[in-house]
């Protein structure tokens, strides 16, 4: 390199020389994400419609109730406790959406650039593999279960003044209404819960996802499902045990225990950080992830267009 | 001769037909015997009747003469007579034919010309191979070091300094030209996008359209637009034009040489159109799977290859001058020669310097005649 094309390798031992490394360093990846996001428009559309149509369903809803419960406390009383499952409701059907949205974009995240000979115009840039890989993991990791989040948050916000209109017109008190909306007692436990289980804990799955989306010839989502469905069945057949079943159970729902009981308290406390943080199955699945990762680098880079 | 026959025509016409190319194309020269009605029968698996038909047509034309005891032979003045002949013959018989055809599929001389396609992406794929290396798209064997960097361990960092166009159809085609030009501007710290945008400028590409409602030529402009704001060292172009109408091919090296080239960069390109690129050379590499076949300066080569239309007389003494290439056109003889003084080629007839497709032509069936020795 040349002296005018150095000012970021230049060893410099300022602040600002820190900043300016770190900034190399990020604008490739924060650039990546933003094309992630352009190219697939679905991650945000989808959230953004599922949560439209899940307002106006409750909007429908509340217009039509509105007679009744100007015409009875009680009903009113009832209707704040059906409000209050909705959020739970909503909160539920945006992790679902956002969880299969991952897994589509994964599979195709690797997959779609080498089956369009894109690949070649982004490997002519300065973007190394792994930050392509990075940016690409950080959308099921970080970017979803945020946007979710946010989308989610507003549509309880949104759902919150409609009804408090639809109550306040109708001559009812709206505070129950919101003492009683989960977004704002537990936002930020849920967050947690988000970025803690759909972040971390999945974390292997979504690094599968991308390995097989950078190695398959084609069809990434039969690849996908194939190893997991002939390692259950020849284990099942050889020794005639399902440990690997049950790992992948464990993986997708937590473990058995939590399922068959009814163990939400016990669920909601195995996320506490001492408790989470401290279960080795969650390292061992993030060492997974990093091979996965890993391998799905090295795959990256010596697999051409197909 | 092709052993496969045809059911259009009867054998006999088509065994004279063959004849008559191989006299066309020297194949069979004034004075030769042709081989004989046995061989062909047994060799084409004819009846021997079929043969003598066929060569009995030969005689009734007078291209051929029997001599008693010896066999047939091509008559002096044969190559002459056919000439005159099947020109006036593929005039009117097949050419209105050819034109109506083409007329009617609506092909241009362009497309004439290159109908080679097949051919073309074959060897498109070897010489791509070096330069996929270089570029840290494919892993190779030994050391490769390209300005300074391992390409398969630092591409990254490398392609600061380089830019390449693999192809014109990679851009992808979701993204809007704007979004093509942010994420460059983002991640490539030469990119100058007030100069992208200058070259945009001058074409019809609106930045608000996405790449799959382009055109081709318009999805290689805006390629190319890209990455002649980048200051890069090295610009690799592997078929840049492969596709593209003659007028965009002609626009696309002239702004590149005039917007983008100064003394300091280096631009390799891949093509089979050579002709467009002739002038603008300074050096000049064949390669034949892998290995180097010729390599040397343009002015190397004007000094070294030359080709001259011999006058008809002197072909004879011509070829004792050792050309490396014969080919006949419209019935004259050229031929290319190496290292031969150019006063003496005078004589012989038009000297001229070869255009690259031709020597390209000449040194590679020579190298695949070395091989073929060297294998026997």
């Amino acid at each position: 390199m040349n002296a005018q094309s150095t000012p970021i390798t230049e060893p410099s031992f300022q602040w600002e020389g820190y900043a300016a490394r770190i900034s190399t360093a990020a604008r490739p990846l924060y650039w990546s994400i933003r094309r992630e996001l352009w190219e697939n428009r679905y991650l945000y559309m989808a959230p953004l419609a599922a949560g439209a149509v899940f307002l106006s369903g409750v909007m429908v809803n509340m217009i039509a109730m509105r007679r009744r419960i100007a015409a009875s406390s009680d009903y009113a009383a009832q209707v704040q406790g059906l409000l209050s499952s909705r959020y739970e409701l909503l909160a539920g059907l945006m992790m679902a959406t956002a969880l299969i949205l991952s897994i589509f974009y994964c599979l195709d995240a690797l997959y779609g650039e080498r089956r369009d000979r894109s690949i070649l115009f982004w490997k002519s840039l300065p973007v190394s593999d792994v930050t392509a890989v990075i940016s690409k993991l950080s959308i099921p990791v970080l970017v979803l279960p945020l946007l979710g989040f946010g989308i989610t948050l507003a549509t309880e916000y949104l759902m919150l003044l409609v009804s408090s209109a639809i109550f306040a017109g109708s001559g009812v008190s709206i505070t129950g209404l919101w003492t009683q909306a989960s977004v704002l007692r537990i936002p930020l436990i849920w967050l947690y819960h988000l970025v803690t289980v759909h972040g971390l804990w999945y974390a292997p799955l979504y690094a599968w996802l991308l390995l097989v989306s950078a190695w398959a010839p084609r069809a990434p989502f039969m690849w996908a499902l194939l190893p997991p469905f002939v390692i259950c069945g020849v284990e099942k057949l050889a020794f005639n045990t399902s440990y690997f079943l049950n790992l992948l159970q464990y993986r997708f729902m937590g473990s058995r225990s939590m399922q068959s009981h009814d163990h939400a308290q016990d669920f909601m406390a195995s996320l506490l950080p001492h408790h989470f943080f401290s279960n080795p199955d969650l390292w061992t699945g993030l060492v997974v992830a990093a091979v996965f990762l890993f391998a799905a680098v090295r795959m990256r880079r010596s697999r051409g267009p197909i | 001769m092709d052993r496969e026959w045809n059911d259009n025509q009867p054998i006999y016409r088509q065994l004279r037909d063959r004849v008559v190319a191989m006299i066309l194309d020297g194949v069979l020269k004034e004075g030769d015997p042709l081989p004989s009605v046995r061989t062909v029968a047994a060799d084409y698996r004819l009846n021997p009747l079929t043969v003598l038909k066929g060569y009995q047509e030969l005689v009734d034309e007078k291209l051929v003469e029997k001599r008693r005891g010896l066999g047939m032979f091509v008559k002096d003045g044969a190559r002459n007579l056919l000439l005159k002949g099947e020109r006036q013959k593929f005039l009117e018989e097949e050419w209105p034919r050819i034109v109506a055809m083409i007329q009617r599929l609506g092909l241009n001389t362009e497309e004439l010309l290159d109908g080679t396609g097949g051919v073309q992406s074959k060897s498109v794929k070897r010489s791509t191979t070096a330069l996929n290396a270089m570029l840290g798209l494919i892993p190779y064997q030994g050391e490769l070091r390209v300005l300074g960097r391992d390409p398969w361990k630092e591409r990254d960092l490398l392609m600061r300094d380089v830019c390449f166009i693999a192809d014109v159809a990679v851009l992808p085609r979701w993204i809007k030209v704007s979004q093509a030009l942010d994420f460059v501007a983002g991640v490539h710290p030469r990119f100058d996008r007030a100069k992208a945008e200058g070259f945009l400028a001058k074409t019809s590409i609106s930045l608000e359209r996405r790449v799959k409602h382009l055109s081709k030529g318009m999805v290689a402009q805006l390629h190319l637009a890209l990455i002649m704001a980048i200051d890069a060292r090295l610009l690799v172009l592997d078929e840049p034009t492969l596709g593209l109408d003659i007028l965009f091919r002609k626009q696309f090296y002239d702004s590149l040489l005039n917007d983008y080239f100064d003394r300091s960069r280096t631009i390799i390109v891949t093509t089979h159109q050579v002709e467009e690129l002739q002038h603008i050379l300074t050096d000049l590499l064949f390669i034949e799977r892998g290995r180097v076949v010729l390599s040397c300066s343009m002015d190397e080569v004007e000094s070294r290859y030359m080709e001259v239309t011999v006058n008809p007389d002197q072909v004879a003494a011509a070829r004792t001058l050792k050309p490396i290439y014969e080919r006949q056109v419209f019935g004259r003889t050229i031929l290319m020669f190496d290292r031969v003084e150019r006063g003496r080629l005078m004589q012989l007839g038009e000297v001229r310097t070869p255009n690259i497709a031709d020597l390209f032509v000449a040194v590679m069936e020579n190298q695949a005649r070395v091989a073929q020795g060297a294998a026997i």
